[in-house]
C-alpha cells in the first residue's frame, strides 16, 4: 500500500523530511493502523508519534480528519502540531 | 473571495480602501494580527511561518464559505504571510465588507477565529534564547467553538 505523508512544524524537524512517499508491507485500514504498522515497521520516532498521537492533528487528502478515519491507496496523509496561525 | 499566501508585506488600508469603492457597500471591518516584540517575557528577534500549501487555501475558502451561509456579506479578502517576520510586522489581514455594519462585524471575528484553529499555519518565535514552536491557545479552541450554536 503506498501513501504520501507530509509533515510539518515541530513534527517535520523531528523526522527530519516534509514529505516521503511510503509504501506499507501490508493493507491497513485506519490512520491510526497507518501510525501502528509504521511504528512496528520503521521504530524510532515513529514508535514515539503512535504514542503520542492524540497530541497531534491529521489530514486525510487535505481535509482535517481523525485517527479511525479510513485511508485509500495513494492518500495523502498530513501530520502536524495543532494549528497556531493568525 | 480573495485568498492570498504570500511573504510580503502588504497594506491593509489599501483593500479596505479598494473595498469601500465597490457597489453598494455599507461598511467595510477588518482585522490585522502583528508580531508582537515579547512573548512570554522573552524579547523575539524574528517569527517563522510555515503553511501547508494546497490545504490551507481550502480552509481558508470553506471559512469564508461559512461565513457567507450565515451572514449577508459581500467581499472577504485575507492575506496571511508565511516565511520569516519581525517584530512589529503584519501577520494576516482579514477584511469583510457588507451593506450593513453588523453582518461584517460577526463574519469578520468568524473568520478569524477559524483560521486561528483550521486553517494550516505553524509560527515559530526565535529570540536569544532559542526557537521555540508556539503552542495552541486554549483560548483559540474556546473562542472556535463558541460559534458552534450558530448550526
Amino acid at each position: 500500500m503506498n501513501l504520501k505523508i507530509l509533515f510539518f512544524a515541530s513534527l517535520r524537524e523531528q523526522f527530519e523530511f516534509s514529505q516521503k512517499e511510503i509504501t506499507l508491507l501490508k493493507e491497513v485500514r485506519t490512520a491510526e493502523e497507518f501510525l501502528s504498522d509504521m511504528s512496528k515497521q520503521s521504530g524510532g520516532e515513529w514508535i514515539k508519534l503512535f504514542e503520542s498521537k492524540n497530541m497531534y492533528k491529521l489530514a486525510i487528502n487535505q481535509e482535517l480528519s481523525s485517527w479511525k478515519d479510513l485511508i485509500h491507496e495513494g492518500d495523502e496523509l498530513a501530520i502536524f502540531p495543532p494549528i497556531t496561525g493568525g | 473571495m480573495n485568498i492570498i499566501i504570500q511573504e510580503n508585506s502588504f497594506s491593509i488600508s489599501k483593500i479596505i480602501s479598494e473595498f469601500s469603492k465597490k457597489d453598494n457597500v455599507g461598511a467595510v471591518v477588518s482585522f490585522s494580527g502583528y508580531v508582537r516584540e515579547f512573548s512570554k517575557e522573552r524579547q523575539l528577534k524574528s517569527m517563522e511561518l510555515e503553511h501547508y500549501p494546497g490545504m490551507t487555501e481550502k480552509a481558508l475558502a470553506e471559512i469564508v464559505q461559512s461565513a457567507k451561509s450565515h451572514w449577508d456579506i459581500q467581499e472577504v479578502t485575507i492575506v496571511h504571510r508565511v516565511g520569516k517576520l519581525l517584530p512589529k510586522d503584519i501577520i494576516v489581514g482579514v477584511i469583510v465588507s457588507s451593506r450593513h455594519r453588523s453582518n461584517a462585524f460577526k463574519a469578520c471575528e468568524f473568520i478569524i477565529d477559524y483560521l486561528k484553529t483550521d486553517a494550516p499555519f505553524w509560527k515559530k518565535e526565535i529570540s536569544e534564547e532559542g526557537e521555540t514552536w508556539v503552542a495552541e491557545r486554549q483560548e483559540d479552541v474556546v473562542k472556535k467553538t463558541s460559534w458552534n450554536k450558530l448550526d
